[in-house]
């Protein structure tokens, strides 16, 4: 059974990491190479609703990320990478699938062959916005139809509680296709990477009440994590939820500006703290 | 003297949030992508008709011909070979290319609708209508995000 109470403290000791500084990462990650013959060992996906850097986050983890990156689009198909993660002795091939975040065709056939037929990843890393998702210039008419027809302003506000509910719902079907990919299955594990989090690092704590189910009625979203946790059992070996920030950038949409609260690299600090936990769990 | 006729009432054009209109819309891009398979499946059995009758044809043609002279034979091929080249392009021309150009026509508008309805999308659970949510993106899932051409 998961613990929140320990999933509290990952979160809070990636904030201490923060302001200590980080220690170096225990683990390094590399692109396997292109006509490597190793079998990989540790199927993982990376999921989350459009926007919210997943491929920015795989990226990172490849070391693609530095002064000159630029983000990347909408993906419109699922991205397969293949990954060595070395941590300590322990040498850990993955064949990550980076699965693109809206309903359609592309992605409904990437699930289906890494959760479906019998296919199951290990571990999925789940990536959350706080509602800060990015929106890409061709969306934004229809983003801006949907405001009007909701009677909001073209505000940030008014965006992120719509990526919030799509976020939300987009996580609902993700779970729904874990329950039955995990089910029969043990030493699972889930990661909740909260990306972005340079936007809105003083409030980390409202982001995490957000994210973690514990006391008191809670989110419409730690509820359901919550409800996924109790279906899974003890086949849910881990769930860590951590803030995540690798390419601080203002966020910037409609006239309406959210800039980085990050001066002194501090994404480095979170960074270096996603690789130590996943050289944990792989 | 005029008699005056009666106008025909037009609705007011009903938001996306309306759920009756969204699947209205939903059904439309729906009987799009019909269209768009059926024209791809046509254009496909023109192109395998393209290859597999004149091969017949000639392999016909070769047969029937092998215990004339040389000459003739290589005649009535070459002319029969032609023959099938200028109904080939004609085919080309005439039925695939425009079955390929509605097809892809149709699926730049069918995109284009459900990228708005994707937008719309979780405005159909507000109600706590879960099902009917559920359903809606089960058929929303089966569009693909992005015309073939630019996938």
């Amino acid at each position: 059974m998961v613990r929140w109470n320990d999933v509290r403290e990952g979160w809070l000791a990636a904030e201490g990491v923060v302001r200590d500084s980080a220690p170096p990462p225990a683990t390094s990650v590399k692109q396997m190479r292109r006509l490597s013959l190793f079998r990989t060992t540790a199927p993982l996906t990376v999921t989350g609703y459009r926007g919210a850097g997943k491929s920015t986050l795989y990226d990172a983890l490849e070391g693609r990320v530095s002064l000159g990156y630029r983000p990347p689009g909408k993906s419109l198909g699922a991205e397969t990478h293949r990954t060595v993660f070395k941590t300590g002795r322990k040498k850990i091939r993955a064949e990550s699938w980076v699965l693109p975040g809206q309903p359609g065709e592309e992605r409904n056939e990437a699930l289906g062959r890494v959760m479906g037929d019998g296919n199951y990843p290990v571990g999925v890393v789940h990536a959350v916005s706080w509602g800060y998702n990015s929106v890409r210039a061709d969306e934004l008419p229809h983003l801006e139809d949907r405001l009007i027809a909701d009677g909001r302003p073209r505000t940030i506000a008014s965006v992120r509680d719509l990526n919030l509910k799509e976020e939300l719902q987009d996580f609902k079907d993700i779970s729904r296709r874990l329950v039955r990919a995990w089910s029969r299955r043990d030493k699972v594990w889930l990661i909740i990477v909260v990306t972005k989090s340079d936007l809105f690092w003083d409030d980390r704590r409202k982001a995490m009440e957000y994210y973690l189910p514990g006391e008191g009625a809670g989110s419409a979203f730690s509820r359901h994590l919550d409800d996924f946790a109790d279906t899974l059992g003890d086949a849910l070996e881990r769930v860590l939820i951590l803030p995540f920030s690798c390419f601080p950038e203002p966020y910037k949409i409609f006239h309406d500006e959210a800039p980085s609260q990050f001066v002194n690299r501090e994404q480095d600090a979170l960074f270096n703290n996603f690789l130590s936990v996943m050289g944990k769990v792989l | 003297m005029t008699s005056e006729r009666p106008q025909p009432e037009h609705p007011r054009p009903r938001s996306l949030t309306d759920p009756d209109a969204f699947d209205v819309e939903l059904s439309r891009a729906e009987a799009l992508l019909r269209t768009v398979e059926h024209h791809r499946n046509l254009a496909r059995a023109g192109r395998i008709l393209q290859i597999a009758v004149p091969v017949a044809l000639l392999s016909l043609v070769a047969a029937l011909t092998a215990g004339e002279g040389g000459t003739t034979a290589a005649l009535v091929f070459a002319a029969s070979a032609a023959a099938c080249a200028v109904t080939a392009l004609w085919a080309q021309a005439s039925v695939i290319a425009p079955l390929t150009r509605s097809a892809a026509r149709d699926e730049g508008a069918m995109v284009e609708i459900v990228n708005t309805l994707r937008e719309f999308l979780s405005s159909m659970d507000d109600n706590g209508d879960a099902s009917r949510y559920r359903l809606l993106r089960v058929r929303v899932e089966r569009f693909p995000m992005a015309p073939r051409n630019l996938r």
